[in-house]
């Protein structure tokens, strides 16, 4: 009990956010989905751009995330 | 009378016990919604004093006479309420702030503990006796929350790293290719600076919510289906079964809400430690 608490300084932290997958997924459907969503509104094709743009924003969130845990492993 | 009245939430129940041909009075958003006790007029608007209010009020004064009782004379060897207490301020220094940030933890325990006890104060609100209602379902009380939070952690990130170091440091995390980070920058700031406190917010908000609107809905389906006994033969014992039924989900509901509202103080301020910590430190 004493050994661990005068060691606690040297303890590796858990400060990775458990829920930044959430957030990147979320922003990255509302940035790239709302592009999508503007260049469809002027080709008037708004259901086609809308939907490749959220599943970039997808890709890109997810590729995001595999690249920093790799990183960090 | 009237202001006892208005401690009783603006849906109204129509329905009178042994009524058989009421429908069943689902309850629904009309239950959060509250009718002012009183209003402050301040010219440029008025401030209406409801429940909701009074019921974090309670929980300030009580989360404060608590630590203040157990920590005014503190002895060496706690006994009584400082024991009690201790043991609380040491489960989120131990297992939130130590654990999330490691020896610059110790600087954000006191902050970290009244957010801790605040926001469980405001949840076990839902089932204490006459109370009953969790604060955090009221949207703003998160909110605020949430935004004290995003001052803290983003001004911590612009005196530690910078005001550009900072925003670069979200901006550009490292290790990816040079050639994706345009498209990856706006994915970043924006999950960061705005998404962050936002999702912070709803899950707070949405998990009470949720939990207040299904006890209420077992209780009242309790009630309801006790209307039922009023028939005869088959209709009256159904009645009697699922009036007994939903009593029961009702209390187990209640054991698994105390179980939520603890758990989603933890989750609040443990998130708070992990966006404090991330701006003390940039991601190397």
């Amino acid at each position: 009990m004493v050994s661990e608490q005068k060691n606690f300084r040297n303890r590796k932290t858990t400060s990775d956010d458990p829920w930044a997958i959430v957030g990147r997924l979320i922003s990255g459907i509302l940035i790239y989905g709302g592009l999508g969503w503007l260049i469809g509104s002027w080709f008037n094709k708004v259901e086609m751009f809308v939907a490749a743009g959220s599943i970039l924003g997808i890709g890109l969130a997810l590729y995001m995330t595999y690249k920093q845990l790799n990183i960090k492993n | 009378m009237i202001f006892l009245a208005n401690f009783i939430s603006l849906a109204e129940v129509t329905c009178k016990f042994g009524d058989t041909a009421c429908p069943f009075p689902a309850p629904g958003a009309g239950i959060f919604v509250w009718k002012p006790l009183t209003s402050i007029n301040l010219g440029i608007t008025t401030i209406d004093i409801t429940k909701p209010v009074i019921l974090a009020l309670i929980s300030t004064v009580i989360v404060s006479v608590v630590f203040l009782l157990a920590f005014s004379r503190p002895k060496l060897v706690p006994t009584g309420i400082q024991n009690v207490v201790e043991v609380g301020y040491l489960f989120v220094r131990d297992n939130i702030a130590r654990e999330i940030m490691g020896k610059d933890g110790d600087r954000f325990v006191p902050f970290l503990t009244s957010i801790f006890f605040f926001v469980w104060t405001m949840n076990v609100m839902a089932i204490i006796p006459v109370a009953q209602f969790p604060v955090t379902s009221k949207f703003a009380f998160p909110v605020v929350l949430a935004v004290i939070v995003w001052l803290i952690y983003m001004f911590l990130g612009m005196k530690n790293q910078g005001v550009v170091g900072y925003f670069k440091n979200i901006a550009f995390p490292p290790g990816m290719p040079i050639g994706i980070y345009p498209l990856l920058t706006p994915i970043e700031l924006l999950s960061t600076i705005i998404i962050r406190p936002v999702t912070l917010a709803i899950r707070l908000f949405a998990n009470m919510f949720a939990g207040h609107l299904l006890i209420t809905v077992f209780t009242v389906s309790a009630w309801y289906l006790l209307n039922l006994s009023n028939f005869v033969g088959i209709v009256s014992v159904i009645g009697y079964l699922g009036s007994a039924v939903s009593f029961f989900v009702t209390i187990v509901l209640t054991g698994f809400e105390m179980f939520i509202q603890a758990l989603q103080a933890f989750i609040f301020t443990l998130l708070t430690a992990v966006f404090i910590s991330s701006s003390l430190h940039a991601e190397h």
